[in-house]
């Protein structure tokens, strides 16, 4: 069963296409890892399924409903709360983490819970209270996010995407600002999300990471596809020449 | 001169003045935030009327539009109205244009991150605005409202252009009946300690979202 599935998805910036033509689809309980350069389209195919971008042509499903289709050329998108609904069915990570800097780490996960999907705040805590366990923060729910690491800031933004119960979990280059020590301690629950089984599309740059969790690799290049398949196929014996090439540049 | 009468009715004069104060704080502090997203609108037909307004505003002395909008019903329409309605609508109108461009640089500084990041958790807009935005608006823009607010104490002086009984129409009437400056020097000091007031109160506001950056 796929919990995301993209047919000929097309995205322009002005004179620049950004997405040309990409399909793919996401399994239920598959960590897929997206590689690529900088400005091969990789963040904003994830913005494009996430719906933070409108693509120009395509089609996307999420959980089996219908988020946009084309016709006569022109992408239509379901109707607002059908958008809504299917949102909350996708997390997003962000390589800056955009906590909400004058909430409290507890009130960054139980805020959405609460307002949005109306949970009881004291169900709310005790949820927020169980994720942050999870992350190794339970020290930290009356801390704000000025006050942590940016390791500890990852995970307090990977808690409250986990809060709304997903049934995907997108990360966009989630340890890209962090030092090495710390992006340690992000992979390592990334890790362990994977092993519960957790539906995972993770942009890095982590090639040891990607080759070890992820079950699928996707190479992007200038807008398209390149390469895909499992990690041992795109990792260890490249059939590309460009992803041989953009494999050079990574000490692995 | 009799110092306590003297007191006395230069404290008459400070109530009007601490009521236009605090007036055109209540209605020109919502009105600005109006004005500042209709200013940010991306319907051309609602920010550029917007524009306008604020140059004819901020561009125009505030004596000059206490004037036009306590005589201009008068001399257009025949009709005359309160001399204290009038001036709190002029001070109203002119606070919220600058209240306005300072909401704007403050909600034009947060990072668009804060929006999407309230976006993927499923906040509504207005949701988004009220509870994730606002806030930090708030936080970033004390300094400037704190200038604002002083200016405003003194600028409630103008109000004496349309003959309302504010704590310098007073003081400067008994020292030219009494052919003294003290009065006058009274009055600085009532404007003085009345900003002392807002100085602390705005002390105490930063101070209390000091717990984050």
């Amino acid at each position: 069963m796929n919990v995301i599935k993209a047919l000929n998805i097309k995205k322009q910036f002005g004179d620049v296409e950004v997405l040309k033509d990409i399909s793919l689809e996401v399994n239920k309980g598959e960590v897929l890892s997206i590689i690529g350069p900088s400005g091969s389209g990789k963040s904003t195919l994830l913005r494009c399924l996430t719906q933070l971008e409108r693509i120009d042509s395509g089609e996307i499903y999420v959980c089996g409903e219908q988020m946009v289709h084309t016709k006569n050329n022109a992408a239509i998108y379901a109707t607002s709360d059908a958008l809504v609904k299917m949102r909350l069915e996708t997390g997003l990570v962000f390589q800056n983490f955009n906590l909400f800097p004058h909430f409290s780490v507890l009130r960054n996960i139980t805020e959405a819970l609460i307002h949005v999907l109306k949970v009881p705040v004291k169900d709310a805590k005790v949820k927020a209270i169980e994720l942050l366990k999870r992350m190794s923060l339970e020290d930290k729910q009356d801390a704000y996010p000025c006050e942590l690491s940016g390791g500890q800031q990852q995970r307090v933004s990977i808690a409250r995407a986990l809060a709304l119960s997903p049934q995907v979990l997108f990360f966009d280059e989630p340890t890209s600002a962090l030092d090495p020590e710390l992006t340690n301690e992000v992979l390592k629950i990334i890790r362990e999300l994977a092993n519960e089984k957790m539906t995972m599309v993770v942009v890095t740059h982590e090639m040891n990471f990607a080759r070890e969790v992820a079950d699928r690799i996707i190479f992007m290049e200038e807008g398209i596809i390149a390469s895909e398949g499992t990690p041992e196929e795109l990792l260890v014996s490249p059939q590309n020449d460009r992803l041989r090439s953009f494999l050079g540049h990574f000490k692995m | 001169m009799d110092i306590t009468k003297l007191l006395f009715q230069l404290l008459e004069g400070t109530k009007t003045s601490l009521l236009i104060f605090i007036l055109t704080a209540i209605f020109a502090l919502p009105l600005g935030l109006l004005i500042s997203l209709m200013r940010m609108s991306k319907l051309k037909i609602i920010s550029i009327p917007v524009r306008i307004y604020l140059l004819i505003v901020r561009g125009t002395p505030l004596l000059l539009q206490l004037l036009f909008i306590y005589f201009a019903p008068y001399y257009l329409l025949g009709l005359s109205y309160d001399r204290f309605i009038a001036a709190i609508i002029a001070f109203a109108l002119n606070y919220a244009a600058y209240f306005a461009e300072i909401y704007r640089g403050g909600i034009e500084s947060i990072p668009k991150g804060q929006y999407e990041a309230a976006a993927m958790l499923g906040f509504t807009k207005s949701q988004t605005f009220i509870r994730i935005i606002l806030p930090q608006v708030i936080k970033r823009i004390l300094p400037a409202m704190g200038n604002e607010f002083m200016t405003l104490v003194k600028d409630t002086a103008l109000a004496q252009t349309i003959a309302v009984a504010e704590l310098f129409r007073i003081a400067s009437n008994s020292a030219s009946r009494v052919f003294s400056t003290l009065p006058l020097v009274f009055a600085g000091i009532i404007y003085l300690i009345l900003n002392c007031v807002v100085e602390w109160s705005f002390y105490y506001a930063e101070k209390r979202l000091d717990y984050y950056k």
